[in-house]
């Protein structure tokens, strides 16, 4: 097993009031590009941060300031309350040695062996030896390659380089962890077990993670947070479960849309905007948290007397909290108009889940 | 051939080793530091500089600009006052070296500029000073490159070499001049072409082999 310094330290709880990363009103440009425009951000310890955006949002900036890799031309980048923005690339070094760092397409050293990579960072704290071996040996178990120490880079897949890339990045003991795409270049298994890892990582050794993706994928698997970005503004930020159910934002709402089950075509082309005889409402609804666990449909069904039929979607989880989307048609059992049943039902539901609406009528089946 | 054409191959055989084997031990020792500060020099290297960078680059530019047989003339007071004499093996190592450090510099350069920038972000997030970014990760990312570059360095001071016999530095190309030429033995002439057929096939194929033995890239 890994070693980290216990988390129940008194001291540990009382650096824990102040983020790992606080960004405060950071901008900055490219030549005539702007890269960043006034974000201002903060990550908890041991919180993960997913950062998501298209290629060009400026996220790939946004993570090199935080190590020091970008320098902002306004604004301050704070690691435990340290102030990077006035650094020089010498003082950034002890920094930089207490962040790690995964990449796309990992940035193993082929020259070098799994280990003397995994070792790199070791040697660059100048641990002696002895320690360095059993260290490597330890993170190499960690990500479940132990039998691959005297490999070359070469000679592995790109899910085990990830593994390396993480052991690397993990040795030196970091506070926080940064992922720049770091699953981008993997097949989706593979991905699923990189995201996994992260994942496990965090929850053992209380580790601190910001992530950059383009995938909502990516940061429904692993991130508590997630802050949306669009050319180079921080457009929407919150947990994950509240901003995959309540997206406030159209850029938002695309990313959201990846991840939400929509109504497949069949279903979409049958519906129709207006109620009409023998059709029945089609609602669609948000839940999250507790609202998945209760009976919502049987209690609507007793309510206003409909027989809800299940037409589409289902309850997913993050973070171990229930959120979904479910796609109903409700048959009145008293042979009411079905734009009466819908005005029903939603006001039956409108304080008992997250979002609730009428997206057409669909024609009753025999 | 005769006893004393033989000896007389086989002593000038050992010239071009020493003057080339020299001259590249210097070019390497030279020619891959300044290499290495042309590279950390650049915009967007590890250690920008402008001016260091201007001036160095307009250095290697410059002698890499003479020909080889007047660079060779040219030098005759500096080597005097290195050597003490601007004739004989000894003397040609000082214009050979001269000429391969710029040469042998630039071929580097490329060689290092090769090395992915991604690996050298990924040592500068771990917090790696320049002495560890250049000696763990430039040079052995770039190593392989940089062998077939001093393979092709040799070659080029092989032939070198031969130039510097004409102004009576001893080796192989003295004595295909001054044998093989003037006093028309063909098979002198003959000779030293396939000796150094075979020293250039020779280190090629090592240098190739060593190229690969450090490649670990496949």
């Amino acid at each position: 097993m890994v070693n980290m310094p216990p988390l129940a330290d008194p001291q540990a709880a009382l650096v824990s009031a102040e983020p790992v990363v606080r960004l405060s009103h950071v901008s900055k440009r490219f030549g005539a590009v702007t890269a960043l425009s006034d974000v201002s951000l903060e990550v908890a310890r041991g919180r993960v941060l997913g950062v998501i955006g298209r290629s060009g949002a400026g996220k790939s900036t946004l993570i090199r300031l935080l190590n020091g890799l970008e320098r902002p031309d306004s604004g301050s980048v704070k690691f435990e309350g340290q102030n990077l923005t006035g650094l020089s690339e010498r003082a950034l070094q002890p920094v930089r040695q207490r962040i790690g760092m995964i990449f796309q397409h990992f940035n193993l050293l082929s020259a070098k062996t799994v280990a003397a990579n995994v070792a790199l960072p070791l040697r660059i704290v100048g641990k002696p030896r002895a320690e360095r071996n059993r260290r490597v040996a330890e993170l190499l178990d960690l990500v479940g390659l132990s039998d691959k120490a005297g490999a070359y880079p070469a000679q592995l897949s790109g899910g085990q380089k990830q593994r390396v890339g993480i052991a690397r990045a993990l040795a030196a003991e970091p506070v926080l962890l940064l992922s720049d795409e770091a699953t981008s270049a993997l097949d989706p298994e593979t991905t699923a077990s990189i995201l996994a890892l992260l994942r496990s990582i965090n929850r053992k050794l209380g580790l601190t993670i910001v992530l950059i993706t383009h995938e909502m994928s990516v940061v429904r698997a692993v991130a508590d947070e997630v802050a949306v970005m669009e050319s180079g503004r921080l457009i929407e930020q919150g947990p994950v479960g509240e901003v995959l159910t309540r997206p406030q934002t159209k850029g938002t709402q695309r990313f959201v849309a990846a991840v939400r089950p929509t109504l497949p075509r069949c279903l979409r082309t049958a519906l129709s905007t207006v109620p009409a005889d023998a059709h029945d409402p089609v609602l669609q609804i948000d839940v999250l948290g507790e609202q998945a666990r209760g009976p919502i449909l049987a209690r609507l069904s007793a309510a206003i007397g409909v027989e809800p039929t299940l037409l589409h979607g289902g309850i997913d989880h993050v973070q171990d909290q229930p959120f979904g989307r479910i796609y109903v048609s409700l048959r009145s059992q008293y042979g009411r108009p079905s734009h009466d049943v819908a005005d029903r039902a939603v006001a039956f539901l409108h304080d008992s889940v997250t979002a609730v609406e009428v997206i057409g009528y669909v024609r009753r089946a025999a | 051939m005769s006893a004393g054409l033989l000896n007389l191959l086989l002593q000038s055989i050992w010239e071009t080793i020493e003057m080339v084997g020299v001259s590249a031990l210097i070019a390497i020792a030279a020619g891959l530091p300044l290499a290495l500060v042309l590279v950390a020099t650049d915009d967007g290297g590890i250690w920008p500089h402008r001016l260091v960078n201007r001036v160095l680059g307009g250095a290697v530019n410059a002698i890499r600009s003479i020909p080889f047989i007047i660079l060779l003339v040219a030098l005759i007071p500096l080597t005097r006052l290195i050597v003490g004499t601007s004739v004989g093996t000894t003397a040609a190592i000082v214009p050979l070296a001269i000429a391969a450090t710029p040469y042998y510099a630039r071929i580097a350069e490329v060689s290092l500029r090769e090395v992915g920038r991604g690996l050298i972000e990924a040592a500068r997030a771990m917090g790696a000073s320049r002495a560890t970014l250049i000696f763990d990760v430039l040079i052995p990312e770039a190593l392989p490159s940089l062998i077939s570059g001093f393979t092709v360095t040799l070659v080029t001071l092989i032939g070198s070499s031969a130039i510097a016999g004409a102004v009576g530095a001893g080796g192989l190309g003295d004595l295909a001049i001054r044998y093989g030429y003037q006093r028309f033995e063909t098979n002198v002439m003959l000779s030293v072409v396939a000796v150094l057929i075979v020293l250039v096939c020779g280190v090629q194929w090592g240098g190739d082999r060593l190229a690969r033995a450090f490649d670990r890239r496949t």
